[in-house]
């Protein structure tokens, strides 16, 4: 059989064989080394696999502590949104309370205020279903209804005061679902009275107390005038801003209630978002991301050793190549694209078991998965670099080989 | 094909080794020279010399005309993949790869089209009596299968000049036959085959023999 590349019917066909393989050069193409390097990673299974394991534990642990901290800053931010975030308070100093109708309108008026409103406490009451006899201790506030919304009081039965209410001074009262319970009040369906002091009130709703807002729980709530009466305290302005508003509302807000002394009242803001999720972000993932570099440095070391081992232990293999045509820079070629499978199976593998773990831990408390799909791109990726960085010297090291050498061992 | 004149290898070491001081000979297609010699003449280093691994320090050598000393090492490289085949005393087959995918490296590194390879590797494999273990992993063979793997690798790209050092270094007497009567098949009208061997019944076979002593290396008188 003739093969391509002898020119029939010449002999001295070698002169021209400086470089010609039938009129191309003789050459590994990238393709072939690629598939050599395949061949050699999986048939070299128990070394291939103890290589691939270390890659995927250190991306596993740099995609894990890059998902669980992003889920856990999602989680925090998640519950900080819903009740801090958007909520501006400013107290009024001792004695002194607003009147309802500028302040509130102004501080409404403001960009970004969804509601605002007024209270105060005063003394808490005994309050019976008679003008003689049982009566329970209740706390006892004084808010307009917006205020109450603002607090994110919800109504349960009835309605909230209205300003005709306040203005009139009509003998009304509310309460929340403890106190109401507790004064044995089901439905206000046949008008519902309180006494206190000996006064008779009517109950116009019932409302039940937000979580985080203790002075509603177990409460009699008066409208908001009987603050102007004296015998209160803790006088202050709720402002309910919609999402990222609130720092801006915080610093006007002072000035919109109180113009004639604005630095009188003390206004409380809720920590900024965005400082407050880097902090929690930033301290875990410095620590985390720390262990998943020295994790990462570790694999890179194990690629790099495992595959200068793997040279020193196939020069017969690598002489043969050389012998056989394949030039330096083939090898070189084989042996990066060897390492780089290896990274890049590792980096796959990582990623899969790095996704698990942010899933796991963050099924197991009830946080949102939050995964930068870039990540699941990146494992990979960030893999194949570590493999073929890590490659680097080990396939210079088979390319200097000297075929002669190469072959010696026996 | 080959023609040798006053060629050396002198290892720079510390200590310099003259490992071969002076080999002038000439080998023609067609035909099988034995390479024989004492341990440690220089057998070897002038093997390497005439399959291109090695350079020489000092001579000529003219494979088929060309003047190797002129050419560059990618050049050497393109002549040796598709003028030379090469049978080591150690088989060098790779582990990781089957019978087929052994034989193929030369064709792989060369640059044959690869539907071309299993074809050619094929034939090579059955020329050597191997046709039942096309696939086999080289670990399932016994010695005298891998040493004849190796020459179907060898010659699988139907090099002009074949270069065996102890081919048979490692066989029992009846594989070496097998060995022996395989290579004398492989010298054809256009194809010379060089071993280099220490047995005699080796250079029996052969139709001239060239003996190396302390590093000279010249053509026996018959
Ligand atoms: N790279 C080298 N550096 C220094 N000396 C070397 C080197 N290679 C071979 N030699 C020396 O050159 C001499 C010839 O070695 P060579 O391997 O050619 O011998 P040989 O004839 O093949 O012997 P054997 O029959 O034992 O295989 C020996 O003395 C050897 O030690
Ligand atoms: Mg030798």
């Amino acid at each position: 059989m003739r093969l391509p590349w002898r020119r029939k019917g010449k002999d001295d066909d070698l002169a021209g064989l400086g470089a010609v393989n039938n009129g191309r050069k003789v050459r590994t193409s990238p393709r072939d080394a690629l598939i050599q390097a395949a061949l050699a990673v999986k048939g070299r299974r128990l070394r291939s696999s103890l290589t691939i394991a270390g890659v995927a534990l250190g991306i596993a642990t740099a995609i894990g502590t890059l998902g669980i901290t992003a889920s856990a800053a999602g989680a925090v931010s998640d519950r900080f949104d819903a009740i801090k975030a958007t909520q501006v308070t400013a107290r009024y100093p001792e004695g002194i309370a607003a009147p309802p109708g500028a302040a509130s309108e102004n501080v409404r008026s403001l960009n970004g205020v969804e509601q605002a409103g007024l209270s105060c406490k005063a003394q808490d009451l005994d309050v019976g279903r008679n003008a003689y006899g049982k009566t329970v201790n209740l706390s006892a506030m004084a808010a307009q209804s917006e205020a109450m919304v603002a607090y994110q009081a919800s109504l349960d039965q009835g309605r909230w005061f209205d300003a005709g209410h306040g203005e009139r001074g009509d003998p009304v009262v509310m309460l929340d679902t403890a106190a109401a319970a507790q004064l044995g009040i089901k439905s206000l369906v046949d008008g519902p009275m309180v006494f206190i002091g000996g006064q008779p009130y009517l109950v116009v709703g019932i409302f039940t107390a937000p979580d985080n807002e203790t002075r509603f729980t177990r409460a009699v709530v008066f409208p908001y005038e009987r603050c102007l009466g004296g015998g209160f305290s803790a006088a202050e302005a709720i402002v309910r801003t919609s999402p990222g508003a609130a720092q801006q509302v915080a610093t006007e807000v002072a000035l919109a209630l109180h113009p004639q002394a604005p630095a009188r009242l003390t206004v409380t803001t809720p920590p900024d978002l965005e400082t407050f999720q880097q902090g929690v972000q930033s301290e875990t993932q410095a620590l985390f991301l720390g262990l998943a570099a020295i994790s990462l440095l570790i694999a890179a070391i194990g690629i790099s050793n495992t595959t200068y081992v793997a040279v020193l232990e196939r020069k017969p293999e690598i002489g043969l190549r050389r012998a056989t045509g394949a030039t330096r820079s083939a090898i070189t070629v084989q042996f990066l694209f060897e390492s780089g499978i290896l990274g890049l199976v590792g980096g796959t593998i990582g990623t899969i078991l790095g996704v698990d773990a942010t899933a796991a831990a963050a099924l197991g408390k009830d946080w949102l998965v939050i995964l930068d799909p870039l990540l699941l791109a990146g494992g990979p990726l960030l893999g194949l670099v570590v493999g073929t960085l890590a490659g680097i010297y080990p396939a210079l090291a088979a390319a200097r080989l000297h075929p002669v050498e190469a072959l010696r061992t026996a | 094909m080959i023609a040798l004149n006053e060629v050396g290898r002198t290892f720079p070491g510390p200590p310099e080794v003259a490992a071969l001081r002076d080999a002038t000979f000439t080998v023609d297609a067609g035909e099988m020279v034995a390479i024989i010699g004492p341990s440690g003449s220089g057998k070897s280093t002038l093997l390497n010399v005439l399959g291109l691994l090695d350079e020489p320090t000092s001579g000529t050598y003219l494979l088929n005309g060309v003047d190797t000393g002129k050419l560059k090492e990618r050049s050497r490289t393109a002549l040796r993949a598709t003028t030379l085949g090469f049978v080591f005393q150690s088989a060098y087959v790779v582990a990781h790869l089957d019978c087929m995918a052994n034989v193929a490296l030369p064709l792989t590194h060369l640059g044959v089209p690869r539907k071309e390879r299993p074809v050619l590797a094929e034939a090579a494999l059955r020329s050597v009596g191997l046709g039942h273990r096309l696939h086999a992993r080289p670990n399932t063979l016994s010695g005298g299968e891998r040493q004849r793997v190796a020459i179907a690798r060898a010659i699988v790209h139907e090099p002009r000049v074949l270069l065996c050092d102890e081919p048979t270094g490692n066989l029992d007497s009846e594989n070496t036959q097998a060995v022996l009567d395989l290579l004398e098949n492989l010298v054809t009208g256009d194809r010379a085959v060089v071993v280099v061997t220490h047995e005699n019944e080796v250079a029996d076979r052969a139709g001239r023999t060239v003996k190396v002593v302390d590093g000279h290396a010249a053509p026996l008188a018959a």
